[in-house]
């Protein structure tokens, strides 16, 4: 406790001087109070013998060389990994995006403007609307007289209405499925550079 | 000399990253030693740490265009490398708890039996000292061998142990402290004292 007060050390901070001392980022005064401490600490001063000695074992040990097939073997790794460049490039895609969205707007515009022009016609000529208005009525009409219909031929057992209802049915489905497919096809050409890359991080 | 030896790896690292496999090739054959040696340090076997120093530049390949050119090449891969041997170590002591037996006394991760082949590559003070690092946990394991094989600062021990600096210099006088205390113990004691005294 004596000592303590004398140099105003404690034993953290001795230790922590130790370690400062022993990769030379100790100041020439805290150096200089350190070893002060240290005549008049045994305990302190036989830890940082030892620590001393295990520095130098530590220092007196060199780099060892590696296998000598080890980088061969390493670039035969590496050839079967895509080059970090393409991963790059196909990574840096996202940003052609903005590009893709405004020609996906301008087709839009295009689909939609005439679109937009003619309910404007429409609005401005009370008779067009009337006759619209009548036209969808109708299409309505034979649309519900055909569903009508198709189900009075399938009461009556009429194998062309059925055959004709199963096809409608059949390509509704294949063309669903071929979209679900292209979208798919689209999304994994896009995933797969990502797939490769190993998911752990250095 | 360690400026020309950062400005040729940048310059290899701009090539590899243009698809050139060649330029990445310099790049191993100039860091394959470093590597290596921290591997085994952190390993301890030869088997392993080959295997270890094959995945850091696998993943050191992968991500290069990760690669931040205002560190040090070497320096980055150290930290891959480093990262990689910590969770390689803590994989291995996971498995053996998961088997259920007995830690070997002092929480050590590797066996203290130096392999025959080690052996005739190793001096007595080597092994000694490969014996000694087996005992630390890795994270301390890390700091060690980052501050004496590669002379590196605290700071960037931090960097490359994504820590900071009060945690190095806590890990280092711990990992000092222990070692210490272990070459006052009865085991390899008087061929530590042997190794000392033919230092001075």
């Amino acid at each position: 406790m004596t000592i303590m007060m004398n140099n105003k050390y404690s034993r953290p901070e001795a230790q922590r001087d130790m370690n400062l001392a022993l990769d030379n980022e100790l100041g020439e005064t805290a150096r200089a109070s350190f070893e002060e401490h240290l005549r008049d600490s045994a305990q302190d001063s036989a830890l940082w013998e030892r620590m001393q000695r295990v520095d130098h074992l530590l220092h007196s040990e060199g780099v060892l060389e590696a296998p000598p097939d080890m980088a061969a073997n390493i670039m035969t790794l590496v050839a079967k990994v895509p080059a970090p460049g393409l991963r790059r490039a196909s990574r840096e895609q996202p940003s052609r995006t903005p590009i893709e969205m405004l020609l996906t707007t301008a087709v839009m515009l295009i689909i939609a403007l005439p679109a937009l022009l003619f309910i404007h016609h429409l609005l401005a000529d009370p008779a067009a609307l009337n006759t619209l208005v009548q036209q969808i009525g109708s299409v309505l009409d034979s649309g519900a007289k055909a569903i009508d219909s198709a189900l009075r031929g399938i009461a009556n057992f009429n194998w062309a209405n059925i055959i004709l209802a199963l096809s409608l049915v059949v390509s509704g489905l294949l063309t669903v499925l071929t979209w679900g497919w292209m979208v798919r096809a689209v999304s994994l050409r896009r995933q797969q550079v990502v797939y490769r890359i190993p998911v752990e991080m250095a | 000399m360690l400026q020309e030896t950062e400005q040729s790896d940048r310059l290899w690292v701009d090539k590899a990253l243009h698809g050139d496999q060649a330029a990445f090739g310099e790049l191993v054959r100039a860091h394959q030693n470093a590597v290596y040696n921290l591997a085994y340090r952190m390993l301890g076997e030869r088997g392993e740490a080959e295997d270890a120093a094959q995945e850091t530049f696998l993943r050191a390949y992968a991500h290069l265009d990760r690669y931040d050119a205002e560190r040090p090449f070497r320096t980055w891969l150290l930290s891959i490398a480093s990262n990689h041997c910590i969770d390689r170590l803590r994989k291995r002591r996971l498995t053996w708890l998961s088997l259920d037996e007995p830690l070997p006394p002092n929480a050590a991760l590797n066996s203290h039996e130096v392999e025959p082949e080690d052996a005739v590559i190793l001096n007595e003070r080597g092994a000694l000292i490969q014996d000694m690092l087996t005992e630390l946990p890795p994270d301390y394991r890390a700091a060690v061998v980052l501050r004496y094989w590669y002379d590196l600062s605290y700071l960037e021990i931090a960097q490359t142990l994504d820590t900071t600096e009060s945690a190095v210099k806590s890990r280092l006088f711990r990992a000092r402290q222990a070692l210490a205390d272990k070459m006052t113990g009865t085991r390899g004691n008087a061929a530590l004292h042997f190794a000392w005294e033919g230092m001075r």
